[in-house]
């Protein structure tokens, strides 16, 4: 387990790793499946198929 | 010479509440404090730093108690009150007592947009020697201010290891205490979980923690 523990001036943000199910879907589409939680890297982005990882 | 903030590796504050689709404000005041604090840092009479340590400065037991922008509010006052834009009996009496102090510009919803959208960086465009190169095991001095740091207590007087060099950025205790932006190099600098909590943690677990030059020094 690596934690960031900010000292503020440094952001950071977290690439989401791609759900299963999501071949073919447009950067709109995938934008829609994005989380707040997924950007800050305490949760995985749920697959469009409906399970929640 | 410690605040109430500094609350990493304590425990007993119950679990983190998380929300479905949480709302950017809770309540119709939190938003218009969020907009205060905006526009009266407009002013341009202190800065991000000192803001920061006016909220740090909550006295404790009502820190704990209060939520995000209770303490925004807080600092916000204590701010105004310190700057001499505004005074307690106003806040209390919630009208204007005096007239506006010479020199002070209101901050107008014009700018508003293109402050947000343009944000603010505090990297410093200059070039100073790096003290400490990736790769480097270093140790967090034990320093101990009566005003701002953003050296957490749990960190010093513990041996880390350079993981990347951010550059060269404004030093927040010296900023905070309005003693100048004393620029200098910072540092993402991964503390093992073993270093800093003893036998027990697990053996490749870490803290990463972005830290300055003048909180480090060479074993």
């Amino acid at each position: 387990v690596r934690v960031w523990d900010g000292t503020s001036e440094v952001r950071y943000l977290v690439l989401p790793e791609r759900p299963p199910g999501t071949q073919g879907m447009s950067e709109e589409q995938l934008a829609t499946l994005v989380t707040r939680d997924a950007m800050i890297g305490a949760a995985k982005v749920p697959s469009p198929t409906g399970t929640r990882p | 010479v410690n605040g109430v903030h500094d609350m990493g590796g304590m425990q007993g504050f119950g679990p983190i509440e998380r929300e479905d689709d949480e709302p950017v404000f809770h309540h119709a005041w939190e938003r218009r404090v969020f907009a205060l604090r905006l526009a009266c840092g407009g002013l341009g009479k202190w800065n991000i730093d000192m803001a920061r340590h006016a909220n740090e400065r909550m006295p404790p037991a009502d820190y704990l108690a209060a939520t995000y922008y209770e303490r925004w509010l807080w600092g916000l006052q204590l701010l105004l009150v310190g700057k001499g834009l505004t005074t307690q009996e106003e806040i209390q009496s919630g009208k204007s007592l005096a007239p506006v102090p010479h020199g002070v510009i209101a901050f107008a919803p014009e700018r508003v947009e293109k402050a947000v959208r343009a944000g603010r960086n505090y990297r410093v465009d200059a070039v100073l020697p790096t003290r400490f190169f990736v790769g480097t095991t270093v140790v967090a001095r034990n320093i101990n201010p009566v005003g701002a740091t953003r050296l957490p207590r749990y960190v010093r007087g513990k041996h880390g290891v350079v993981q990347r060099d951010h550059g060269v950025f404004i030093f927040p205790d010296t900023n905070a205490a309005g003693l100048g932006p004393k620029p200098q190099h910072l540092y993402s600098v991964r503390f093992a979980a073993k270093e800093l909590w003893g036998d027990g943690t697990p053996h490749n677990d870490g803290v990463y923690l972005d830290l300055w030059d003048d909180y480090l020094d060479p074993v």
